[in-house]
């Protein structure tokens, strides 16, 4: 039977539960006691600096490596090739052979995930076609791009029709129209009821995908959360605002700077016991014109350097 | 089992579609056929236009003993050759042209008018020595006619020595005292004379099997070791292992790659060796022969495949790979560099050990089949350790194989592997 886990008012059944998993290499923590959650219908973002330990959760996941402490389940049960047919894996090193064409390849990952020939030929087919490389099914893997290459991963990780999906930076080498396509693609399985756990870099994919995230450094885990609650929480009271006029040289404002591409906006930093409100207030007071005033909520990378720089500390 | 089905499908089309499986498959009798069928003709060619010359040997007779040297005599083709393929004996015509002086001699052979001169020095009855002087430049003639001029002249000699001091048929018989017909006793008791193909009949089937088996394992299994390697390099492994238990991989791997290897055998087999088979009347491929070389084939590929396997698990480099997996494979083809030994004693120490060697076991076997020295108690035991070793190879690289996969960049050391081994 699955866990059940808290999200608000919801008791859902976890897809994938890590209990306190700890994995040492020699006398190396790698992770250390590390609990998670994913639950259907998520995109879970799971964050870190290199060697933080991310991988090696995910390898612990798919039971490529096995916990020295602690537990894993997949859908309420250990970890077994039955199980494991339903969990789709992106590595984040491009791992498909070179030599095998598209279409035999993603047939062939197909029917390891319990598929018959025929229904995973059809099913690579759909997904090439999702992601605009039916053009490209007879072709080598090796002759694609690096892009190409990177969505054939994708499409690798989605054979079967996984209920759960463990993706390793599957936007790297991605331009920006393919990116939308392989967001649009996790979002749908999502929305359809799976579970997405995008390990990653680039936060800006976590702030538009993920409801919740998973901070690692140096295999502890330093921050935890809703996106929207993790963002409050690092919320500093500052003030973000876009007009004409001196904001600056409002007399609760006590510093300011120049925010966004082309510096258009301003953000304000209230003297010590001065609201947002007060701010709001002189402004108005004074005749600045204002297009936009809303408190400043922090950028997860800026949330990612505090917290890791917290924990390292 | 659908999984190991589907690996081994997946492996096998991989492999028969590598170009180097192609090559080895097509490429490789079609360059030995050309290889052998060029080398025949020139040979044939160069064995003709041999024998079509004359050779003509000046004699210098300063001794004085032979009277026949005031004429010129053509010996008697001491050596005929038979051209392939048809009923014409060829016979090399030697004539011994005589000289008055060495200087005349040195000077027509100088004008290539002979292909040597022979000195008979005064003292040669009691110092029995003569000198053959030869040009600087020579056509190189290596077909059987060209024999040593002191095997030529043997009988010349003997006749010269004796004519007219003993009784003409004496002289001829202590010319050339016997020619030896050897015949074979077979276990009936009745004599045939003996036949090169005949003898060499019951080795050729076993070594021709051996050498296939090695010729598959270089090619089909080796791959093994290479494709793991690489799949471990680029992490598809990672991939695969979310689908599918080590073991799976292992075997259905193992399946394909073997299937693989018997359609190469099974090519080659009707390809190569049943038309030569035939060619040279029948080679006498019986059923048990057959049977034999059908299980060391299937045990051996596994076994090799297995360790081949392991191999591949354990190396992060496909340098490192192929090194080690030549290293094996080498093994492999050992009982061919002690064939002189193991043949002269098919039932002595070095034969029986080697057979229960798995590395060495399906050659070893063969060849002592082949010489009608493996009692069928033995063959049973050499094929018992050949499962026994690829169960235990294949255990331990599934055992190894979780962890060594994840272990990139450095290999692994003993210890290391041990450990891996007890930890799985």
């Amino acid at each position: 039977m699955a866990s059940p886990v808290t999200s608000g008012d919801a008791r859902e059944t976890a897809l994938l539960e890590l209990k306190k998993v700890t994995k040492l290499f020699g006398a190396r923590i790698a992770v250390n006691a590390v609990s998670l959650a994913l639950r259907p219908g998520e995109v879970f973002g799971l964050l870190g600096p290199n060697g933080a330990g991310k991988t090696t959760l995910l390898r612990m996941a798919l039971d490529l490596l096995r916990p020295d402490s602690g537990q894993v389940l997949l859908m309420g049960q250990a970890p077994r090739p039955q199980v494991l047919e339903r969990v789709g894996y992106l590595p984040e090193e491009r791992g498909l052979p070179a030599r095998t064409r598209v279409l035999t390849l993603l047939t062939y990952l197909g029917e390891l995930k319990g598929l018959p020939r025929a229904r995973s030929q059809e099913q690579a087919r759909s997904l090439l076609k999702a992601l605009d490389l039916e053009v490209r099914e007879r072709a080598k893997v090796g002759e694609l791009s690096k892009g190409n290459q990177q969505k054939v991963q994708l499409a690798a990780a989605l054979m079967g029709d996984p209920q759960i999906l463990l993706v390793d930076e599957p936007f790297s080498g991605l331009d920006p129209l393919n990116r939308s396509l392989a967001v649009e693609l996790l979002t749908q399985r999502a929305a359809q009821g799976k579970a997405v756990l995008i390990s990653t870099h680039q936060l800006q994919h976590v702030e538009q995908l993920c409801q919740r995230l998973l901070l690692l450094n140096r295999g502890r885990a330093v921050l935890e959360g809703e996106v929207d609650d993790v963002r409050r929480t690092y919320a500093d009271g500052s003030i973000l605002v876009s007009g004409a006029g001196d904001f600056a040289s409002l007399p609760g404002v006590e510093r300011s700077t120049r925010q966004g591409n082309g510096n258009q906006s301003l953000r304000l930093f209230p003297r010590p016991g001065v609201t947002s409100e007060a701010i709001l207030r002189q402004a108005l007071e004074q005749r600045l014109s204002l297009v936009s005033f809303s408190p400043y909520k922090p950028t997860l990378e800026e949330i990612f350097v505090r917290a890791v720089e917290q924990s390292s500390a | 089992m659908r999984k190991i089905a589907a690996v081994a499908r997946y492996e096998f089309l991989g492999a028969v579609t590598r170009l180097g499986y192609l090559l080895t498959l097509v490429g490789l009798p079609a360059f030995l056929a050309c290889l052998i069928a060029v080398t025949s003709l020139v040979s044939v060619r160069s064995a003709r236009e041999s024998f079509s010359r004359k050779r003509i040997i000046g004699i210098v007779d300063e001794s004085g003993i032979f009277a026949s040297t005031a004429r010129s005599v053509e010996l008697e083709a001491p050596r005929t050759m038979k051209i392939p393929g048809g009923d014409e004996q060829l016979a090399r015509r030697i004539e011994l042209k005589p000289f008055a002086s060495l200087d005349q001699a040195q000077a027509a052979l100088q004008r290539s008018e002979v292909a040597s001169v022979v000195r008979i020095p005064p003292d040669y009855l009691s110092a029995g020595s003569i000198q053959e002087y030869v040009g600087v430049r020579r056509e190189l003639d290596l077909t059987s006619g060209q024999i040593s001029v002191a095997s030529l002249l043997r009988p010349w000699l003997v006749r010269g020595l004796l004519e007219g001091k003993v009784d003409p048929e004496i002289a001829t018989r202590a010319a050339e005292p016997a020619r030896v017909e050897r015949l074979v006793l077979d276990a009936q008791g009745s004599a045939a004379p003996a036949d090169l193909i005949r003898e060499i009949r019951p080795l050729v089937v076993p070594i021709g099997f051996g050498m296939l088996l090695v010729l598959c394992v270089f090619t089909s299994a080796s791959y093994l070791a290479t494709g793991l390697a690489e799949e471990k390099h680029n992490r598809a492994l990672e991939l695969l292992l979310t689908s599918l238990s080590p073991a799976q991989l292992f075997w259905g791997k193992l399946l394909g790659l073997w299937t693989a290897a018997l359609l190469q055998f099974i090519l080659y087999l009707l390809a190569v060796v049943l038309p030569a088979g035939f060619a040279f009347a029948a080679l006498g491929l019986n059923i048990e022969q057959a049977l034999v070389g059908g299980c060391y084939f299937v045990l051996g590929f596994f076994f090799f495949g297995a360790v081949l396997l392991t191999v591949g698990a354990i190396g992060n480099t496909q340098r490192y790979t192929q090194q080690l997996s030549a290293v094996f494979t080498l093994t492999g083809v050992a009982p061919m560099m002690v064939v002189t030994p193991l043949l002269a004693q098919p039932r002595g120490v070095l034969a029986r050990t080697l057979t229960y060697i798995p590395f060495t076991a399906p050659l070893t076997g063969l060849l002592r089949f082949g010489a009608d020295a493996l009692p069928w108690w033995e063959f049973a035991v050499s094929l018992l350790v050949l499962t026994i070793s690829a169960g235990l190879v294949i255990w331990i690289c599934a055992r190894i194989f979780r962890v060594a996969l994840l272990a990139s960049g450095t290999t692994p050391s003993l210890g290391q592997l041990w450990r891996w081994l007890r930890t799985g």
